[in-house]
């Protein structure tokens, strides 16, 4: 059987920085001006070489989809999988490679696209549908499920510029969860609104992708991606990381992302930084009760987590955080010193912090550490995000021979329970 | 279902200059977006679609009173007003639809970063919507001329749809010029007005073409308003004054910045969704 998708070696090349500003006539004069052989060169693209303002967003990624099947796609932030998702969806174009596509594909990168403020419920949905690749004909024989989807029924003719951003969002959603095409791409940041109607949203997804349609999932969501997809794709840095099974791909993720050989210190100096450009935080562990260094603890035992880092400025009145995250990415906690007292620390340009957890009160699973350093409250001087991974492993806290689970929520109370 | 529908996405897909079969799956959209063009213009406002009206007919009013009346422009032996509103019905066209088919690149970048459909449908829907306005404008002229007991000669019926299609083409071929050159820089937003106003000037719209030298007449022939304006008002003044040159220059002009225009988007459509 022929793969409905074939994707053969494509990698993406983009420049850092310069294409997000607007680019005036001025910006480029200025550029020749400045360097204009480069320039010139540059002009030819395509090229295997990379120029040094230059990188690999993907490369050399290959793999097929078959009909019917669900791909996962995972990684951290920056592996190339909204690069991989536009240019499967045609609205970017690989630098090198090629992929086929038998049937028609369409791809939600957002809800709501195309959506116009000063059109009513019913006119949107229309249009919005068009935009999304749907015939006229299939809006008209889904737009009672639409409706419905979304809840908005009542305010079908009020132009959307007075709908609440939760209406907005959910009809959003329910055009887009009504598309009917061979292939779906899908982002799994689609799932929007309240719990409650992400909860349908994700339900929803779910129904697509078991009713038999090829879909290709992109998420952080690793609970998500192992309810739907057989197989999954990992990338890091533009690379295919592994491809295969999810749940061995799934593990060798959470367990690359901490980016450490076990029980190591991490080196924070390659993360890339979306808030600030120097890296300043070096390097971060974790150590458990007797001073070893680990990637895992067990729940409820006490942990220590450091991070060193070094500045070239003095930082004066330094605030350092971390803050936890599960990997659905809902926050779960901020440690931060602001929070927890109202010490002056000393003007500082390098030292190490440790966040002293007596109890650790999370549940069992994999959670992401981010950390941060700040002057004063709010100049922040250095943010990683993901920064590493921190595993809590179960322990019958309580001995009564029944562990606590997922669905249980993602904290724990010490606590009694008695009848009054 | 499966191979009936076959994509390759790669560096070099070299497509053709325009793709009928692809348009042809997408022509829902194409009709949509000019419904949502048409739909949005005038809403929230009270008089709605008499605006369409109120700049042919106020631009009208004043060139009558300055350049009819006092300047004394002369005007092929029919009154000024009617003169000079068959020009801007044409220019209005014209210049609306270069106006809006330029911006409309930047202005749906939303939609252009986030999905994928044949770009040049978009510079495309808002030349129709503006076609759609002049259709308004057009039968208005015709009503405004017979109330001034002009009758048009039976070439109205070759003039006004040739009139039609080279005013199309010429301003898709400048909007997709424009509006590919708008997505990677700017400046465009700060020329277009100005060039606009130009070739307002630069068209016969306020003067008859009869009053510049013949060498002039050929320069002006390049731009192909030149032509659409003067045959228009061949056939409401019944008078012949345009020769078959400066038509063809007219034509000639016409396709070639349509087909410049349609291969520079082409050329450049692939990199939109990175740039803008």
């Amino acid at each position: 059987m022929k793969a409905i998708i074939e994707v053969s070696n494509i990698s993406k090349k983009y420049r850092i920085g310069k294409t997000q500003s607007y680019h005036t006539l001025r910006d480029t004069i200025v550029e020749y001006i400045h360097n204009p052989f480069q320039t010139i060169f540059n002009k030819k693209g395509n090229k295997d070489e990379l120029a040094n303002d230059e990188f690999w967003a993907l490369d050399n990624v290959s793999f097929k989809v078959h009909e019917g099947e669900v791909l996962g796609v995972v990684g951290r932030n920056g592996a190339g999988k909204s690069t991989l998702l536009k240019i499967l969806s045609q609205i970017t174009y690989p630098s090198k490679g090629s992929i086929t596509m038998r049937g028609r594909v369409a791809s939600l990168l957002e809800v709501g696209t195309g959506f116009h403020s000063e059109l009513t419920g019913r006119e949107n949905i229309f249009l919005n549908g068009s935009i999304l690749g749907m015939k006229q004909k299939e809006i008209k024989k889904n737009f009672d499920a639409i409706v419905t989807f979304s809840e908005v029924g009542r305010f079908l003719d009020t132009p959307v510029k007075f709908y609440s951003s939760g209406m907005y969002m959910r009809l959003a959603f329910a055009v887009a969860s009504h598309l009917q095409s061979e292939v779906l791409i899908l982002d799994e940041v689609l799932a929007v609104g309240d719990i409650q109607f992400q909860k349908k949203c994700l339900g929803k997804m779910e129904d697509v992708a078991k009713k038999g349609r090829t879909v290709i999932f992109i998420s952080h969501n690793m609970n998500m991606v192992r309810l739907l997809c057989e197989q999954t794709l990992l990338l890091d840095n533009g690379k295919t990381e592994a491809i295969g099974k999810t749940d061995k791909v799934i593990e060798k993720y959470l367990r690359t992302s901490t980016r450490v050989d076990k029980n190591q210190k991490t080196d924070l100096t390659k993360i890339n930084r979306t808030y600030t450009s120097k890296p300043i935080i070096q390097k971060a562990w974790i150590e458990n009760e007797k001073g070893t260094i680990v990637s895992d603890v067990s729940m409820g035992s006490p942990i220590k987590i450091y991070y060193h880092f070094k500045s070239d400025k003095i930082i004066s009145n330094p605030g350092f955080g971390c803050t936890a995250f599960n990997l659905s990415g809902q926050q779960i906690f901020s440690f931060t010193s602001y929070l927890i007292n109202t010490k002056q620390y000393p003007s500082i340009k390098e030292g190490t912090v440790v966040f002293n957890i007596p109890e650790l009160p999370l549940l069992p699973g994999d959670y992401s550490l981010s950390f941060g350093l700040s002057e004063g409250k709010s100049v922040t001087v250095d943010r990683v995000d993901a920064a590493m991974n921190l595993i809590v492993k179960e322990k019958d806290l309580f001995a009564t021979g029944t562990l606590y689970q997922n669905d249980h929520g993602v904290i724990y109370l010490k606590g009694t329970v008695d009848l009054v | 279902m499966l191979n009936s529908y076959k994509i390759i996405i790669g560096p070099h897909t070299q497509e053709k200059l325009i793709d009928w079969k692809e348009l042809w799956r997408y022509r829902e959209l194409f009709y949509i977006l000019t419904w949502r063009n048409i739909k949005i213009r005038y809403k929230q406002t009270f008089l709605g679609v008499v605006w369409v009206l109120f700049q042919p007919l106020m631009s009208t009013l004043i060139f009558t009173v300055f350049f009819g009346k006092l300047a004394k422009i002369p005007s092929y032996d029919i009154p000024y007003s009617l003169f000079v509103l068959c020009g801007l019905v044409f220019w209005i066209f014209f210049s609306s639809a270069v106006t809006q088919a330029s911006t409309s690149m930047v202005t749906n970048e939303g939609i252009i970063k986030k999905v994928y459909f044949p770009r040049i449908i978009l510079p495309l829907s808002f030349v129709i919507t503006s076609f759609v306005d002049f259709l308004i404008n057009l039968i208005m002229l015709i009503v405004y001329s017979l109330i001034l007991g002009y009758i048009p000669s039976i070439g109205i019926f070759v003039v006004i749809p040739l009139g039609i299609v080279i005013t199309f083409l010429t301003a898709s071929g400048l909007g997709f010029l424009l509006s590919a050159i708008y997505v990677k820089y700017r400046d465009i937003g700060y020329i277009l007005p100005f060039f606009i106003q130009l070739l307002l000037f630069l068209s016969p719209v306020i003067y008859p073409l009869a009053i510049v030298s013949d060498t002039n007449k050929k320069i002006m022939a390049i731009n192909p308003m030149t032509s659409v304006i003067e045959s228009v008002r061949m056939v409401f003044s019944r008078k012949e004054f345009l020769s078959i040159n400066i038509i063809l220059i007219s034509v000639i002009s016409c396709l070639t910045v349509f087909f410049i225009g349609l291969w520079y988007f082409k050329r450049t459509e692939k990199f939109f969704a990175d740039i803008i």
